[in-house]
C-alpha cells in the first residue's frame, strides 16, 4: 500500500507556504523592517519640524544606537523560531547602507525619476511576485517607492530635500506595514504548526 | 506503457510520507536549517522529528551537522545531493501519476 491513512493526517500542511517560509525566513522577520521604518520616520519628523540639517543629523546619531539595540533584541527574539541558512544571505547590512545611500546621495536629476528608487521599487515588486499569494502587501511598498522615485518630477525646481520628507514618510509607513504583515505571516505559520502538532502520527507507525 | 498505478507503486515511499516530504521540501528551499526551525515548520513533536531525520539520514537523503553557537548546541540538517535527486524524482513520478490519471476516461455505466 502506497498511501496509508496516516498520509492524510498532514494534508493541511501547505508545501508552498513551507517552501516560502524556509526560503524567505529572514525576510519574514518583519519587525526589523518596522525598526528601520521608525528610524526613517523619526529622522524625517525632526527635519520636518526643525528644518535644520544639524538637528536632523543629531537625530540620526541618537537614533542609530537605538536602532542597533532594537535590531540586536530582535535577533534574540527571532532566534526562538530557529535558524535557517540560505544560499542568498539576506543582507540587512547592505539594505541599511542602501537606505542611507538613498537618502544621502544626490537623489535624482530634476525632472527625471530616481533610478535608484525605481530599481529598489522593482525589488519590492519581485518579492510580491515571488512569494505570491502570501506577500502581496509588498505591492504597497512598490507603490510607495515609485511615489518617492517620481518626487523630482513633481518638484523639479525644489532647492532642498523638503519635498522628499512626506514621500519618505509614506515609504516608511508602507515598509512598516509590510514588515508587520510579514511578521504576522511568520507568527501565524509557526503558531499554526505548533497548535496542530498533536495530530501527527508517530514516526514509528508510518 | 506503464499505468498510473504502476507509477504510483514506483513512488519513493521514504519521500512520500508527508512528514518526511515536509522536511525535504523545507530543506530544499535553503542551504540548511536547524532542528528548532524544522520542529516549528513541520508540526512534529521532538521525538517524531528526530526519528524522521534519522531515517532520512540513514537513507543518505539528509546530512546532520551538530555544532555549537557559543555554548548552545545546534543541530542542523541539510539536503544531500542524493536527497535533491530523490525529491526531483519524486515530483517527476507524481507528475507522471497526475498525467496518467488525466488520460483515464470515466466508464459509461448507463
Amino acid at each position: 500500500m502506497v498511501c496509508s491513512a496516516d498520509w492524510f493526517a498532514m494534508t493541511d500542511l501547505d508545501p508552498r507556504l513551507m517552501r516560502m517560509l524556509a526560503r524567505h525566513f529572514h525576510d519574514l522577520q518583519g519587525l526589523r523592517e518596522v525598526a528601520h521604518a521608525m528610524f526613517v520616520q523619526g529622522v524625517s519628523l525632526v527635519w520636518l519640524t526643525t528644518r535644520r540639517q544639524g538637528w536632523t543629523i543629531a537625530a540620526g546619531a541618537v537614533g542609530l544606537p537605538l536602532l542597533l539595540t532594537a535590531l540586536s533584541m530582535l535577533d534574540r527574539y527571532y532566534a526562538r523560531f530557529g535558524r535557517v541558512v540560505t544560499k542568498r544571505r539576506d543582507g540587512w547590512g547592505l539594505r541599511f547602507a542602501g537606505l542611507f545611500a538613498i537618502v544621502l546621495l544626490p537623489l535624482s536629476t530634476a525632472g527625471v525619476p530616481s533610478l535608484v528608487w525605481t530599481t529598489l521599487a522593482f525589488g519590492a515588486l519581485w518579492i510580491a511576485w515571488d512569494c505570491r499569494p502570501y506577500r502581496s502587501h509588498h505591492l504597497l511598498v512598490f507603490v510607495a517607492m515609485i511615489y518617492v522615485a517620481f518626487g523630482r518630477v513633481a518638484y523639479p525646481d525644489a532647492g532642498d530635500l523638503a519635498w522628499m520628507v512626506p514621500r519618505l514618510w509614506a515609504f516608511a509607513s508602507a515598509l512598516a506595514l509590510a514588515g508587520l504583515l510579514d511578521h504576522r505571516l511568520l507568527i501565524r505559520a509557526m503558531r499554526q504548526t505548533r497548535a496542530s502538532s498533536a495530530k501527527v502520527p508517530d514516526a514509528d507507525t508510518i | 506503457m506503464p499505468t498510473p498505478f504502476e507509477h504510483l507503486q514506483s513512488l519513493n515511499r521514504l519521500v512520500h510520507e508527508p512528514a518526511r516530504l515536509a522536511i525535504l521540501v523545507a530543506l530544499s528551499a535553503c542551504e540548511k536549517a536547524d532542528f528548532l526551525f524544522l520542529l516549528n515548520i513541520t508540526r512534529l513533536t521532538k521525538g517524531n522529528l528526530s526519528s524522521h531525520l534519522s531515517k532520512l539520514a540513514e537513507a543518505g537523503l539528509v546530512e546532520i551537522e551538530k555544532t555549537y553557537e557559543g555554548k548552545m548546541p545546534i543541530t542542523y540538517a541539510r539536503l544531500t545531493m542524493e536527497g535533491k535527486e530523490a525529491l526531483k524524482e519524486y515530483w517527476k513520478s507524481v507528475d507522471k501519476v497526475r498525467e496518467g490519471i488525466r488520460q483515464l476516461k470515466p466508464l459509461r455505466t448507463t
